[in-house]
């Protein structure tokens, strides 16, 4: 019996969302070429690809040691561990979340001409960043082992972390790349969304500068995902050395180690993660049928 | 009555025309969500059945509803209203390329252009030398090449020699076959005609109205996204035709039809003894009878011929009126025979056609007609057609030395 397939006006949104899980899975195969297309344009244009990767962390890391450091005097101890637990983190979702959001747009021609799941194409954006993020982790591995830091079995945790970023940024990417179908301000807001955002998330600077000092700021970090999930990191990798605030300063005392992450926030992000997934993927399903005259 | 390969229910399609290109956020939050825009129709209420194994054409202007009817069909949008079936796999060939990376070499696009079509790695590896020789020796040479660097030529040639290999059953082409050279259109249309003999499903759109004649056994003439025309190719297209000629769309809708209607009622094949049979030897006379009718004034510009088509599609033995009788299909009911001296085909089954074509313009007319298997009885062979052979020891010259002082117990 034949393969048949039924185009209507109206369907219901389980089915529509049903269908299109079911579009996926039958494009495995698709999924993949495309998420190593993405990986071998980053690295084919230039012979050390892979080097430029991981060059752009570390020299962040430097440039902003340099400055916490030295003009701010924080005394953090092992500040380069610190912020790469946080930094790689962060580049990973805020790289690819523009390149995910423009994907449906910038493919126009081929969407408007070929049949098959385009939630593949903001999909593999992710995951080929997903990829990128995870080699990069060996550049803080590295720097663990220079500084001869304390890793535990907190170390357990990162799967789950890593996994749930994955799918945070997934969820958000597929949700905003159909709203950029029919917004186009969403790619624009979003450039600007994410630069006061990675200010607004404890990656540079500890995050004890904030909570000792304003109630506003703390607040952010309370209700911002990013700062429960690089919390989460930089206990999995850094720890919580013990600090004391004196006079607007903070110190640290005594030595310290990784730890599990915070229940609170993990778990926070775990749920959120998944509920942003089925959300954003939902709303994608619904909005791609439109796709193709839109875009 | 065969399965409908696509059905049609009482589409409808319209797009927004937006007063400016895109809506944007600021509109939306001013006007509350709504935005200006007009509203086009495009499909206006378009019913259709398309049989499994039928090629159709579509004819209109620009802009009447075609491809608009096309993307509806391939799935790529859904009707506003009304509902859309398709039935078997779908290939659609809307504009050949489009997911070509061009940073990307050929036989790495081969892959990822056929994924995208729906096709698995391993089908691909499996049909890879066949998709590349399809494509040309032009192309195997450049396989792992950048397909930046390729012609536009080589470029539409990798593109459908991929489109093709997806093995469809139903096949969806918007004017991709009025594209490259002439030697790659006729390659596109021996292999259109091929899936059409296999018995896929075909919908072409087309401006060229011979190709529409050749290789459809139905058109329909969409204009305003209203179907005003839907019968025989040749018919339709000359309402069409003439539309664009008068600017009279409702009157040449309207026209009475034009050329005679056949119809082939019944087929049957006799034995050497004249008794029916629904299998035939090979190498032994068969005649084929059948019934046709045609409904308007006797027509001289036709010429009536018997095709025997293998399952391969390929028509291996034909016979046609010009051989021996006047051409031409006189009014009403007629009984007509064609007397196979000698069936030289191998074994197997074949399929039998009556071809009714325009002795004018070389188009077919294609007459409905039952159906008709025949098993062909014989010696197995490999080839097309049944061999009677005889091979001689071969004779060795000097200095050479025969196979036989090599078998033990030969010396």
């Amino acid at each position: 019996m034949a393969e048949m397939v039924t185009w209507e006006s109206r369907e219901r949104l389980t089915a529509v969302t049903v269908r299109a899980i079911r579009d996926v899975i039958r494009h495995l195969g698709l999924f993949w070429l495309l998420t190593v297309k993405d990986l071998k344009i980053k690295y084919k244009a230039s012979a050390i690809g892979l080097f430029w990767s991981l060059l752009n962390p570390l020299l962040l890391v430097i440039v902003y040691t340099a400055i916490f450091g030295t003009i701010f005097h924080s005394q953090k101890p092992e500040y380069p561990v610190f912020i790469l637990s946080g930094l790689l983190a962060w580049n990973f979702f805020g790289t690819t979340l523009p390149a995910a959001t423009v994907s449906i747009v910038s493919n126009a021609n081929l969407i408007r001409k070929t049949r098959f799941p385009t939630s593949l194409l903001p999909m593999s954006v992710v995951l080929s960043g997903f990829i990128n993020f995870v080699i990069s982790l060996a550049l803080l591995f590295g720097l663990v082992v220079f500084y001869r830091h304390p890793l535990g079995w907190s170390l357990l945790a990162l799967p789950v972390l890593l996994v749930a970023q994955l799918a945070f940024t997934a969820g958000l990417s597929l949700l905003l790349s159909s709203l950029n179908v029919f917004f186009r301000d969403v790619e624009h807001f979003l450039a600007i969304l994410l630069t006061v955002w990675f200010f607004a998330t404890p990656i540079i600077y500890p995050r004890e500068l904030i909570q000792g000092k304003s109630a506003f700021g703390a607040l952010i970090l309370d209700i911002n995902p990013m700062a429960w999930l690089v919390s989460c990191y930089q206990q999995v990798f850094y720890g919580i050395p013990q600090s004391v605030v004196r006079g607007g300063a903070v110190a640290y005392t005594g030595s310290f180690q990784s730890t599990w992450p915070d229940a609170l926030p993990f778990w926070g992000f775990v749920l959120l993660s998944l509920a942003l997934l089925a959300g954003g993927f939902t709303v994608f399903a619904k909005l791609s049928r439109r796709f193709v005259e839109e875009v | 009555m065969t399965e409908a390969a696509i059905e049609l229910v009482d589409v409808r399609k319209s797009f927004k025309i937006y007063q400016k290109r895109h809506t944007t956020l600021k509109e939306v939050v001013m006007r509350g969500g709504r935005s200006s825009y007009e509203v086009l129709p495009v499909l206006d209420d378009v019913s259709l059945t398309i049989p499994k194994g039928q090629s159709l054409g579509i004819v209109g202007r620009n802009g009447a509803g075609k491809s608009t009817m096309l993307k509806v069909i391939s799935g790529l949008m859904p009707p506003d209203e009304g509902r859309v079936t398709v039935r078997g796999r779908v290939s659609s060939m809307l504009e050949l390329g489009a997911g070509f990376q061009t940073e990307y070499t050929g036989a790495e696009n081969i892959y990822l252009y056929g994924a995208l079509m729906g096709l698995s790695r391993d089908y691909l590896r499996s049909r890879f030398d066949d998709i590349v020789e399809f494509a040309g020796d032009q192309v195997s040479r450049h396989l792992d090449n950048a397909v930046k660097t390729y012609s536009s030529g080589m470029y539409m040639r990798l593109a459908f020699a991929v489109a093709v290999h997806v093995d469809p059953e139903v096949l969806i082409v918007d004017e991709v076959l009025s594209v490259g050279d002439e030697a790659f259109q006729k390659k596109c249309l021996e292999r259109t005609a091929e899936l059409r003999a296999a018995g896929k499903t075909i919908v072409l759109v087309s401006h060229d109205a011979g190709a529409v004649k050749r290789f459809c056994d139905r058109a329909v003439w969409i204009e305003g996204g209203k179907v005003r025309a839907d019968g025989r190719p040749d018919d339709v297209l000359w309402r069409y035709q003439s539309s664009m000629a008068s600017g009279d769309v409702e009157a040449a809708a309207r026209a009475p039809e034009r050329r005679p209607a056949v119809e082939i009622e019944e087929i049957h094949v006799e034995d050497g003894n004249g008794r029916a049979q629904e299998t035939v030897r090979s190498r032994e006379p068969a005649t084929v009878r059948f019934t046709m009718t045609t409904t308007a004034e006797a027509t001289v510009n036709v010429t009536v011929g018997v095709r025997w088509i293998n399952a391969d599609g390929v028509v291996v033995m034909a016979a046609s009126q010009h051989r021996g009788m006047e051409a031409g299909i006189g009014r009403g009911r007629s009984t007509w025979a064609c007397a196979f001296a000698d069936v030289a085909l191998a074994p197997g089954t074949y399929r039998l056609e009556i071809a009714v074509h325009d002795t004018v313009d070389g188009s077919a007319i294609n007459p409905p007609h039952p159906q008709l298997k025949i098993n062909v009885l014989g010696e197995p062979s490999e080839g097309l057609v049944p061999v009677q052979a005889t091979w001689t020891e071969p004779s060795y010259g000097v200095g050479a030395r025969a196979l036989t002082s090599h078998r033990p117990g030969a010396g």
